[in-house]
This record gives structure tokens, C-alpha cells and sequence, in this order.
């Protein structure tokens, strides 16, 4: 037992050391944002001013609509008891309306569920969800998750109906992991207790920050009088206005906006979690996460010329006869999937090769198949 | 004697009661259920040729259609109904005890609470009428006939099979014959089957009546203890709950028999278990009404003899009873009318009300295992604790 | 199970049982001792708790409002013109109003009057965004509650009706009415459930508003939530308007409770005793009417805000305005139903309540007292044994069924002579006469063994038991007010063991617990039953109890009659019937 424990200290000693200056350089190639407002009614006006103000963030500083995914009830903008309607600010003053012009909500009303929301991060969807509500995340990709609503110790409300566990994220995030669908996730959390819910992770490359602390809740940073509800929570609050001041080529770092969160400010002791996540803080860019980057991937040559050799022009498959289709399509299941040009194709590209075969020749084939069998087992007695 | 006079009293109230009386008491959760009230009765008689799933029995509906849903024969029918349940209930304790059977008569004939349920109309008074049928049969040694009457009730309630292991079992204590035992089970399929196809015009209707008592699928508050699972409980578990349920009426039914057949007079011993698996089955059924308490209750006489050794004085269980259902539509009433209440408060109440009832009746269990002790082995004066 | 059984086992090793039935008696009436003790022990810090929001969505002055100093001039337009129309008919008043409320923009429209009511007048404001299904009420009867000219009320209604209609938050209706007074307004309820073409969908929450005076200025704000049958409003809605009323700068008192005085441990107890009283008698007082009893019975939650004090400076009627407004957008933002276990509550002050749970066993403690003294006269007794229960039931059930059928058909019969009052004061003297008469007398025609006796006492006591363990839940307070009245039903002892017993006693308790007594008591103590003064103040509580039966659809009457006259009665019948001696003392 103890030679293992020593093993053991040996090998973290060299996980460590081998952090060197290099690594704390992000790898990824992608950045995209789930955002997920889990609460629902007129007086929870706050936590979609939350995660509106948070889109229009992400959004300005370069993540495109298509990569983020945006959760949240939306029955707040067209409020009868919405005194402007049509609009959602995050302020009283009234100066910004987050509402204004092209929001896409992905995932709206009763559509918020955990269900959807553990589906959305493992990505197991019907072959007929729309590809604009699914993470198509790969292993380059840096994940921005935020959520608020009504939590407690170790659960969030999903609209007074469910609860999601801490447990439960925890384990979609090692799903993530093992099916390599990130790089790094960055993991926010406005609620009250917010620390409990980042406390079960267990996957690597993950950095998570929470509103309050366990018993602790998070608070509201004013109210719109007019409106009569408050309009933004604390931690949501000051993080944005640190944030404001990036623009996409800021060289700010998580550091820096950790060092503003004060208990002054926010009424409640904001955790950071970074036993899971390796780089130094203070060398990792906020664009790593808020912003988006696009770097071009040089893929696999030998994988992609034998993709191309099965396929036409136009990325359909080649017909070939039926019994080399049938041993193409086992050795396609059996052996390296080839690099479709586009990732997550590779899914549909199997499908329509089975769609275009000839039911008969199925027919035929297993028929074949069984009077083998059948005779095989004759000749044997 | 007192026949008559009942008779009469009975059609009498049929003829005087308000109709929004008759209405409140039909309507009542203590007295009807979907699947035994009046009005289902009526609807299903009116809608019988539009539709072909139901909830009450299809043998009722044949019935009606028979006296052409008349009125007054209704009337004439349930007061009859009810007062051979009084006569056989009578005959069959009689063979038993030496109790004064014009008491037990008044006692059941002139009982408000009978009264109550008759003007209810809920079918259950015919699936009493069965039981109490089966069980003077079978004390007349009248075989087939009890094994007929079992069939006819379990047609009605399902859950009246389960008698017949207590059944076989008397039937081969007091024959020693295999044979007469086998040719009683298969009058009693042969009359399932003969009923099923004579009153049923397919198959789906005799399934969904049975798939309605079986699995709960008209959720509503009653007496019983089921709703509050399927109402207030995630619905993701309801399947372990018709699961569990349906086993828990069932699971003591053979432990029974055989516990009480090995008394030296083992006719009643077998008596009795049958009557503790109607009491069970009174708690623990899906759709419990006032009706199926009532015929347990009145077979508490039988077993006069273990009186003085129930701990809890028979009088005071009767009074907490009483209570206990005044309080139930009370926190009804709070509940649906006023909703100041809610369904917590009435299933707390419901919950009391069986929890005493199984008090009584491990009491009586207690008593009776008590007194067989004694037949074996002698009268101590020294109080038994455990056996 | 077994933990009973040890337990049982327990108590029957030392003999405990046997010991408890010989003292029921005491045991009997140290319950009742503690059920009516148990009051003076909620007020106890501790024991209450301090009023809090529990539904998240009400939000009570949350929003800024609107309703200030510029609106103030219409009030006083509106308010001059209607001071002219102090004198003028009904018809002239509610024609002139329906004027100005169609100009506002409300749907106005005016219910017919019957043979027994005025016509009302109310105003439907469809939400232009909302969706048409729910809808809150204000309220400004013609007259108050206490039958003044509401001139404040009504002008601050009409008023507030213009200003409304122009904020544009509402989900919710907007309706307002204009009744004459409060069995009017019952009059429009009903009308509104029942008969109307055009509504405004379900009433979530109704504000009566009362300010009977032409000042500008008021001192502080009573509110009154009481309704028939043990109905009280949502808590919430109670907690919100008296949270918005001191975010507006008002202290509100309840219960007619004085204003500048110490809120200690006395001014709780009489709060809170004033608060049962109110509760118990609720929609008997014939002068002094509470609106929120109009809405009994169609689960709305309302409530009524009285301004007090008024006079010339201070806080102004905008600011009372301003309450109605909050509380309206506290309504709006409610989305689905009032929380549902704020139904149940005593109010100790404006912002201190007990719960459910901490006053239900004062109410309960008594009818168990009545339990354990019918459960008395039947152990220790030897004239019954248990095997001849059920030979003396047959007659008994008989003579209780009878004298409750007889009493529960003079009961009913005197509802429909409500308005003749020279019935009532002859029934009331008669009543009253026997009371007296009837205890000392002797009843030779009826003919009672002794074991028979003994019943017909328990059963009284039993069905008083039951009686109020199920009115309990439902009405606390009428349980727990009636449960101490009749506490003397008790003390009556008839058995030959308790042959010292004094018959002065018996009497003497029989004449105590009479619902007569009861009246004349509640009577004296307190005026406002009748307009006619103290002297007349019995029989109002008797017009009252009679009247309020058909025109509230209150239950006290029938819970007086079917509980209380036919206990009392039965129990009189057991003491003075003929008891023939039993076969021992016949041999002896």
C-alpha cells in the first residue's frame, strides 16, 4: 500500500513539473457558451437579466450565436407586467435594453428541463434535433458555462419544477471528458449556495467559480422601482462590470478578475475551484474563455484521403456492390472512423450509408446467411 | 320479523330523501368511488352502446338493461340486496355463536351508517351480497355454490379471489378429498369465464375494468390509502406503487389460511382469516367505500368469544370510528369547497381511520391466536404476553 | 404496534388505567382548564411568530408608486361633487357615478336591485395585455360599516379608478364597485358568481376601501379581514397591505385596537381575544357589518382598509390612495395561487401571528374534555355495563333524534320569520324564560331508567365532543368560544353515586350552559349587534345568529341549533325525566 502511495507522489511530482511555461498556453481552437437561466415568473425578472447580460457579453467579445447556447424561460420581455415591453435591462438607469435586437434563444420556456440541460452537455439528442440547439463541442473546444436561479446545498430549481445535483453536473462534465467534447470548461454559477455546486467535480480541466459559499446566500444588486422587481444578482453584477472593460484583444486574465471579487461587493464569499484546472490563473487570458478564437486545425492527411476515396465529390457515399458495401460498413464500425470534413457528420455519413442500401439485397444476404448457419450446423453432426 | 318494517323503511327512504341529499351522499368520497358510484352506473348504462371501455362492472350493466333501468325496481332491488346481506349475515353467525340474532339483525337493519350506504347506491352492496352469500354457503357445506358466488364477487372487486385459498382449504379440511376441492376451483373458473362472455361484448371492456381496480387509473381521493401516492408522490415511482400495493393484499393471504387452519376447530379459524383478508382488503384496496367496512364490521359478532380478551375496549374503536368519519368529509369539505385545507390534512385523517382499523383487527388476531392457545393447552389465569 | 404495546402493558402494570377512570372527572376538567389557559399562553414571546411574506412573487412595495400629490385634485373634485349628493337618492347617486366611471374607461354597468337589495354599480377594466381570466376588486360601499357616509372612500375610488386604468403593468382585471352598503356588496358577489353577462374572471384579491370624511388628512389605517364561517384571507395579502401601509408612512392597528399604546404582552392577549371574539361572531353583528364577510364563501381573499382619525395634517388620502395601488401591483405580480398554508392563522398584532399548529390544540383540548366526561359517566357508572349498551341505544337515539329534529325545524322555521321581530323577542323570552324554568322543574312524562339516563348524558357529550373537534379545523374560534360556554354541561352529575351532589349545582350549571345565557352574556358585554342600543343588544345577538344563517349563509346558527340547543336540551331531559329505580334497588 505504501510503495503505491509513494508511486503515486512520484507521479503527481511529475505531472507537476511537467507544467511548464508552455502549457499555460490554451490549446484551444474553439470557444463556445451555454448560458442557462433555470428560473421562471415576473419576479425572477433578475436571473434573465443575468444571463442576457451575460450573452451580450460573450456575444461582443466574438463568440458567434451559433456557439452559444442560450436557456432560459423568456417570459419576462413580454410581460403584461412588464412596464416596457419588449425590453429586459440589467440596470435602472435603463441605459442598455439586453432584449433589443437579436436574441436567440435556444431553449426556451418549458423546454428548460435538467433533462434537456444533461442532454445538451453529453450531447445525446433524437437523430432529428436541430443542429442549432446542440454543444458541438470537440476535444479543442473551451466550454463558458453560467448558471443562475434558485439553488441550494448541492441543487438548483429548474422553473419550480426539478432540481438539478451537483452530482449530476459533476458526472455530464466527466461524460464530457471521456468523450472528449472539451478542452477546458470555465464553470459560473449565480445562486444562493452557489459553492456547493461546483464542490462534486471531479473531471480535469475544469475552473469553477460560485456566488456564495455553502449556507450563504447570494443577493440581489438593486431593483428598477418602476418596474418593481430587481433587475441584476451582486456577483453577476460586479463580474460584468469588470468585464466591460475588455475588448477582444484584452490580455486580462482570470487573475485579475478574481482579485475584484470582495465581500464588500457581493455580500457573500464568491469560491473559485482550481484543484481540477492546471494553468496558472494569472496566465490565462478571459478571452480564453469569454472571447472566441479561430485557429485553424490541420487534420489527419491519411484518414481524410481514405474519407475521400469513399465518398463522391459532393460527400455522399460511393455505391459500390453490395457485398463490398456490407464489408466497408463493418470495417467502417470495427476500425478507425474516417475524418468526415465535417466532425459530427460522421454519425449522419453512417446512417446514409445504410439508407441507400437496397433493402433486397439485405433480405437476400441475411437469408444467405441463415442457410450457411443451417448447413454449417448439418455438416457438424 | 324485523324484515318488513325494514323493507318498507328502506323503500320509504328511497321515496322521501331530498334529491340534493341523495346527491351530497352519492357524490360523498366515504360512499362512492369511480368505480362503484350510481352516477358512473347510470352514465355507463346511458353511454353503453357509444362506448366499450368501463369502470363498473358490465355484470350491473346487464342488469339494468334487463329491468330497463326502471326507478322504483332499482329501488326495490337494492332494498332487497341489502336486506339478504342482514338475513345471510344472521344465518351464517348464528351457526356460530349464541348470540341473540334479533340484536345483530336490528343492529345491522337499522345502522345509519347502512342506511347511509344504501342510499348511496354504490355497487358495492352487491359484492357484499356475494360474499356473504359465499361464506353462508360454504358454513352449509354447500360447495359449488360458494365457490359461483366467489366467482360473481371477485367479478365485481377482483380482489375477491384471494378468498378462495381460505375456501379450498375448509373445503379439503372438511372433505379430506382432493377431488372435491379441484371441481370447486373449476366451477369457480367455469363461472368466471361463463360470466365474462355472457356480459361483456369484447374483450377490451372486461380488461379495462379490471386494469382501472388493479393499477389505480382514475386518481382520486377516497378513503383508502393509494391516492396520496399517485397524486402527491413522483409519478416515475407509480408503477412500484401498483407493484407493491397489489402485492401487499395479497402477501398475507396464505400466511393466514395456514396459521388459522391448524386450530382444533378449524371452521372457524378458516372463517376467520377469511374475514381478516376482507378486512385487509377494506384498508388496502385501490377504492375503499364505507360499504366495505361495514361488512367486515358486521361480522365482528362471530368472534364474541375473544371480546374480553381485546385490549382496546370494542366500544371505544367504534366511538373513535365515528369520529374519525365525521372528521373525513369535514376535511374534505376544507379542502375541495373551501380550499383552506389540503390533501394533507384529509389523507392524515384517512390515514388514523385505517390505522385503526388495523388496530382492532390485530387485536382480534391477538385474541383469537390467544384463544386457540387456550383450546390446546388449557385456561391459565395468567394473562398471555406471547406465544 | 409494539411500542403500544409495551406502552399499554406499562400502564396496566401500575394500574394506571384504573386509576385515570376513577379521576375523569378531574381529568375532564383540568382539559378544559388548559384548552381555555392555552390562549393566554400564545401571546408569550416564543410563541408567535412575526408576520413574513411567504409567496416571493408579491413583492409589496417594491415598485414605485405612482399615485401622488398631482392626482389629489381629482379627489377633491370628485369629493365636492359627491358631498352634494349626501341627500340625494340612490338612483341619483349611482346615475351620476356610472357617468363618470364610463368617461374613465372602465366597462361600466349597473346590476339590477331586487325586492331586498339596491342596485350596485361597478366597472370592468379588461387588461389590455393580461389574459382576460383574473381579476382584483376594489371596493367603496355608499355607507361604512359602521353606516356613514363614505365620501372619502368613494371619491378616492372613483379617482383611483381614472388613475389605474392609465398605468400599463396590469395581467390582471381591474374592477371596481360601488354598492350601497355591505349586504349590498354580498348582494353583487353573488350576483357577479352567478347570474352576470359581463365579468372579469376570478377575483384574486378584493380591497374594500372606508374613509368616511371630506378631510384630506388621516392619523392611521385599521384593516379588517374577518369572514364568516372561520374564512380568513390569505395571510400575504394582510401582511402586504399592512407592510405597504407603513412603507407609506401609516400605522395599522386591528381589531379596533387603540393606536399609541405599548405593544407588550397585554396589548397582544387583547388583541388576539378580541380577534377570536370577532372570528366566533362573525356576521351576527347586524349594525357593524365587516365587507370581507360579503366574500365568504367564494374563496376571494379581501379585506377592508378603514382610515381613522382624520384630520389636517399628516399623511394625506393619496398616500391612503397609494396603499390601494401597491397592493393592486402586489396582487398583479401573483402568478399562480395565494400560498396555500397561510389560511389558517390568529393575528396578535398588525405584524405578529400564530399558526395553526400552535393554537389547534386550546379548541382541541376542550372537546377532548367533553370526550373524557362522557367517557366518565360511562366507567364510572353501575347502572351501565357494556353488554346492555345497546339495548338503551334504540330508545336514546330515539329521544336525541327527535329532540334534534324538533329543534332543527324550529331553528329553521325562525330564519324565515328573520325580519318579524316580534317572533324573535317572543321566542327570545320564552327561550330565555325556560332556560330558568326548565332546569328546576320536573319532567314526569318522560320515563327514563337509570341506565338509559346515563346514556343520553354521555351520548350529549359525545356528539358535543365530536361537534366541535370537526368544527375545530374549520372555525377555531367558534369551537373554542362555544367549548368554554358550555363547559358547565360537565359539571352536571345525575348518577346515585354522586348522590351528595348538590341538585343547586346541577341546576345551576344546567342554567350556565344555555345558549340563552350565552346571548344575554354576549349581549351585555358589548354593544353594536343592533342599532337599538345596549338594552336590545341580547336579542340583536339573537337576530343576528337567526338572520345571518340565510343572508351569509353563515353556519353559527345551525352549529348553535344541532350542537348546542339539542345538547342542552337532551341533557336537560336526562336530569328531570322520571328514572325508574333499578332491579337492585327494587330487590333492595
Amino acid at each position: 500500500m505504501k510503495i503505491l502511495y509513494i508511486l503515486l507522489g512520484i507521479l503527481c511530482c511529475v505531472a507537476a513539473s511537467s507544467n511548464t511555461d508552455d502549457d499555460q498556453k490554451s490549446t484551444h481552437t474553439n470557444n463556445w457558451a451555454v448560458l442557462v437561466s433555470s428560473s421562471r415568473f415576473w419576479f425572477n425578472y433578475r436571473h434573465m437579466a443575468n444571463v442576457l447580460s451575460f450573452y451580450r457579453t460573450v456575444k461582443r467579445l466574438g463568440i458567434p450565436d451559433s456557439q452559444i447556447i442560450l436557456m432560459m424561460s423568456d417570459d419576462v420581455a413580454c410581460n403584461p407586467r412588464n412596464a416596457f415591453p419588449g425590453s429586459v435591462f440589467n440596470n435602472k438607469d435603463r441605459a442598455l435594453d439586453l432584449y433589443g435586437d437579436n436574441i436567440e434563444v435556444d431553449y426556451r420556456g418549458y423546454e428548460v428541463t435538467v433533462e434537456n440541460f444533461i442532454r445538451l452537455l453529453t450531447d445525446r439528442w433524437g437523430p432529428d434535433h436541430p443542429r442549432s440547439k446542440r454543444l458541438l463541442t470537440d476535444e479543442n473546444s473551451n466550454i463558458f458555462i453560467y448558471l443562475t436561479g434558485h439553488g441550494g446545498e448541492d441543487f438548483l430549481k429548474f422553473q419550480d419544477a426539478e432540481e438539478i445535483s451537483s452530482y449530476d453536473i459533476a458526472d455530464a462534465f466527466q461524460q464530457m471528458a471521456e468523450k472528449k467534447r472539451y478542452n477546458e470548461i470555465f464553470f459560473m454559477i449565480d445562486t444562493c449556495q452557489a459553492n456547493t455546486m461546483y464542490s462534486k467535480f471531479y473531471s480535469p480541466n475544469i475552473l469553477a467559480v460560485g456566488s456564495s459559499r455553502l449556507d450563504e446566500s447570494s443577493y440581489s444588486h438593486h431593483s428598477d422601482t418602476e418596474l418593481g422587481v430587481a433587475v441584476i444578482d451582486r456577483f453577476t453584477y460586479y463580474n460584468l462590470e469588470f468585464l466591460e472593460q475588455i475588448e477582444k484583444d484584452s490580455n486580462k486574465t482570470m487573475a485579475d478578475l478574481f482579485e475584484t471579487y470582495t465581500f464588500e461587493d457581493i455580500h457573500s464569499h464568491a469560491g473559485i475551484r482550481t484543484d481540477l484546472y492546471n494553468r496558472n490563473l494569472s496566465k490565462v487570458l478571459l478571452t480564453d474563455f469569454f472571447g472566441n478564437v479561430q485557429k485553424v486545425e490541420v487534420g489527419n492527411l491519411e484518414d481524410d484521403l481514405l474519407y475521400l476515396a469513399m465518398t463522391n465529390e459532393d460527400g455522399s457515399p460511393k455505391q459500390f456492390s453490395a457485398q463490398l458495401s456490407q464489408h466497408r460498413q463493418t470495417n467502417v464500425s470495427s476500425d478507425r472512423k474516417p475524418r468526415p470534413l465535417n466532425k459530427d457528420s460522421s454519425k449522419e455519413n453512417y446512417i446514409n450509408l445504410e439508407s441507400t442500401e437496397p433493402p433486397l439485397v439485405r433480405k437476400l444476404l441475411i437469408a444467405l446467411l441463415l442457410v450457411s448457419t443451417l448447413g454449417f450446423t448439418y455438416t457438424l453432426k | 320479523m324485523f324484515m318488513l318494517p325494514a323493507l318498507f323503511l328502506r323503500l320509504a327512504l328511497f321515496l322521501t330523501i331530498p334529491a340534493d341529499i341523495e346527491s351530497i351522499i352519492q357524490d360523498s368520497v366515504l360512499f362512492s368511488t369511480p368505480t362503484n358510484s350510481y352516477k358512473q352506473l347510470q352514465e355507463e348504462f346511458f353511454l353503453q352502446h357509444i362506448r366499450h371501455t368501463v369502470t363498473t362492472s358490465p355484470l350491473l350493466i346487464t342488469i339494468l338493461n334487463l329491468i330497463n333501468n326502471d326507478q322504483f325496481l332499482t329501488n326495490l332491488i337494492y332494498s332487497v340486496v341489502d336486506i339478504s346481506i342482514a338475513y345471510l349475515l344472521v344465518s351464517t353467525i348464528g351457526r356460530f355463536t349464541k348470540v341473540d340474532r334479533e340484536r345483530i339483525l336490528k343492529l345491522y337493519l337499522f345502522n345509519p351508517l347502512v342506511l347511509l350506504s344504501l342510499v348511496s347506491k354504490t355497487t358495492t352492496i352487491f359484492n357484499n351480497l356475494f360474499i356473504v352469500a359465499a361464506l353462508n354457503a360454504l358454513t352449509v357445506s354447500c360447495y359449488c355454490l360458494s365457490a359461483i358466488f366467489i366467482a360473481t364477487s371477485a367479478y365485481f372487486t377482483y380482489y375477491s379471489w384471494y378468498l378462495m385459498v381460505p375456501i379450498l382449504t375448509y373445503i379439503y379440511k372438511e372433505t379430506q378429498c382432493t377431488l372435491i376441492v379441484i371441481k370447486t376451483l373449476l366451477v369457480f373458473a367455469a363461472t368466471t369465464v361463463a360470466i365474462m362472455l355472457l356480459t361483456t361484448q369484447s374483450k377490451e371492456e372486461f380488461f379495462t375494468y379490471y386494469r382501472e381496480l388493479s393499477s389505480f387509473t382514475t386518481i382520486t381521493p377516497n378513503l383508502g390509502l393509494w391516492w396520496y401516492f399517485f397524486t402527491e408522490i413522483f409519478e416515475f415511482f407509480h408503477n412500484f406503487f401498483i407493484v407493491m400495493f397489489n402485492l401487499y393484499t395479497f402477501v398475507y393471504v396464505i400466511p393466514l389460511t395456514l396459521k388459522f387452519q391448524g386450530r382444533q376447530d378449524y371452521r372457524k379459524g378458516l372463517i376467520f382469516s377469511i374475514w381478516v383478508i376482507l378486512a385487509l382488503e377494506a384498508i388496502f384496496k385501490p377504492y375503499p367505500v364505507i360499504a366495505d367496512h361495514i361488512l367486515v364490521h358486521s361480522y365482528v359478532p362471530l368472534w364474541s368469544l375473544c371480546f374480553h380478551d381485546l385490549k382496546f375496549p370494542l366500544l371505544l374503536s367504534y366511538l373513535a370510528n365515528m369520529v374519525l368519519l365525521l372528521m373525513l368529509p369535514t376535511f374534505y369539505f376544507m379542502w375541495i369547497n373551501l380550499s383552506s385545507g389540503n390533501a394533507n390534512f384529509f389523507y392524515a385523517i384517512g390515514l388514523v381511520f385505517s390505522f385503526i382499523q388495523v388496530a382492532v383487527l390485530m387485536d382480534f388476531i391477538w385474541a383469537m391466536i390467544q384463544n386457540s392457545h387456550r383450546a390446546c393447552y388449557g385456561f391459565s389465569r395468567k394473562r398471555l404476553t406471547q406465544i | 404496534m409494539s411500542l403500544l404495546e409495551t406502552l399499554h402493558r406499562k400502564l396496566e402494570k401500575h394500574g394506571i388505567i384504573a386509576q385515570c377512570i376513577r379521576y375523569l372527572p378531574v381529568i375532564s376538567f383540568l382539559f378544559a382548564f388548559i384548552g381555555a389557559g392555552w390562549i393566554f399562553f400564545l401571546p408569550v414571546q416564543g410563541q408567535y411568530r412575526d408576520t413574513y411574506i411567504s409567496e416571493n412573487a408579491l413583492m409589496p412595495s417594491q415598485a414605485y408608486n405612482f399615485y401622488r400629490e398631482s392626482e389629489w385634485n381629482f379627489v377633491r373634485g370628485y369629493r365636492s361633487e359627491i358631498e352634494k349628493l349626501a341627500n340625494a337618492s340612490h338612483e341619483e347617486r349611482t346615475e351620476k357615478l356610472a357617468e363618470w366611471l364610463s368617461q374613465t374607461g372602465f366597462k361600466t354597468t349597473v346590476q339590477e336591485g331586487s325586492d331586498d337589495h339596491l342596485s350596485n354599480l361597478y366597472g370592468i377594466l379588461h387588461a389590455p395585455r393580461g389574459d382576460d381570466t383574473e381579476a382584483m376588486l376594489l371596493v367603496a360601499p355608499w355607507f361604512t360599516s359602521s353606516g356613514e357616509f363614505n365620501v372619502g372612500g368613494v371619491s378616492l375610488g372613483i379617482a383611483l379608478a381614472r388613475f389605474l386604468q392609465r398605468l400599463s403593468v396590469w395581467a390582471k382585471n381591474i374592477i371596481v364597485v360601488f354598492p350601497e352598503d355591505q349586504s349590498s356588496l354580498r348582494y353583487w358577489v353573488k350576483g357577479y358568481h352567478e347570474s352576470f353577462d359581463h365579468t372579469g374572471g376570478s377575483i384574486e384579491g378584493a380591497i374594500v376601501v372606508e374613509f368616511p370624511s371630506s378631510l384630506d388628512y388621516l392619523k392611521y389605517v385599521e384593516v379588517d379581514y374577518v369572514g364568516v364561517n372561520g374564512q380568513l384571507p390569505n395571510l400575504d395579502l394582510i401582511n402586504s397591505v399592512v407592510m405597504i401601509a407603513r412603507h407609506e408612512g401609516f400605522d395599522t392597528t386591528l381589531h379596533g385596537m387603540p393606536i399609541n399604546v405599548s405593544r407588550g404582552y397585554i396589548y397582544r392577549l387583547k388583541t388576539l381575544w378580541r380577534s377570536i371574539f370577532h372570528l366566533a361572531t362573525a356576521g351576527l353583528r347586524r349594525a357593524r357589518q365587516n365587507s370581507a364577510e360579503a366574500f365568504s364563501g367564494w374563496n376571494i381573499q379581501a379585506i377592508t382598509i378603514r382610515g381613522m382619525e382624520f384630520c389636517n395634517e399628516g399623511s394625506d388620502i393619496t398616500s391612503f390612495g397609494r396603499i390601494v395601488e401597491a397592493t393592486f401591483r402586489s396582487i398583479n405580480n401573483l402568478l399562480e395561487k395565494w400560498h396555500q398554508s397561510f389560511f389558517f392563522y390568529l393575528m396578535l398584532s398588525p405584524v405578529h401571528f400564530v399558526s395553526i399548529a400552535t393554537y389547534l390544540p386550546a379548541a382541541v383540548l376542550m372537546a377532548v374534555s367533553f370526550f373524557l366526561a362522557s367517557l366518565s359517566i360511562i366507567f364510572n357508572n353501575d347502572d351501565i355495563s357494556f353488554k346492555n349498551i345497546d339495548i338503551a341505544l334504540p330508545k336514546v337515539s330515539f329521544l336525541f333524534a327527535s329532540v334534534l329534529v324538533s329543534e332543527s325545524v324550529i331553528g329553521i322555521s325562525l330564519t324565515y320569520a328573520s325580519d318579524c321581530e316580534l317572533i324573535l323577542l317572543l321566542t327570545f323570552i320564552t327561550g330565555a324564560g325556560l332556560t330558568i324554568i326548565l332546569p328546576t322543574a320536573k319532567l314526569p312524562q318522560i320515563v327514563l331508567t337509570a341506565n338509559e339516563r346515563s346514556i343520553l348524558q354521555a351520548l350529549s357529550l359525545f356528539v358535543v365532543a365530536v361537534s366541535l373537534l370537526m368544527v375545530t379545523v374549520v372555525h377555531f374560534s367558534l369551537a373554542l368560544l362555544s367549548g368554554i360556554a358550555m363547559i358547565p354541561l360537565t359539571f352536571v352529575r345525575l348518577q346515585k353515586e354522586h348522590a351528595k351532589h348538590s341538585p343547586v349545582v346541577n341546576n345551576a350549571s344546567l342554567i350556565a350552559s344555555s345558549p340563552f345565557t350565552t346571548m344575554l352574556i354576549l349581549g351585555l358585554l358589548s354593544d353594536g349587534w343592533t342599532s337599538k342600543g345596549l338594552i336590545w343588544s341580547p336579542l340583536g345577538v339573537f337576530q343576528g345568529l337567526v338572520s345571518s344563517f340565510d343572508a351569509l349563509n353563515c353556519w353559527t346558527w345551525a352549529f348553535v341549533v344541532i350542537c348546542w340547543f339539542t345538547t342542552w336540551s337532551c341533557t336537560l331531559l336526562a336530569a328531570n325525566a322520571k328514572v325508574l329505580p333499578t332491579e337492585r334497588e327494587k330487590t333492595e
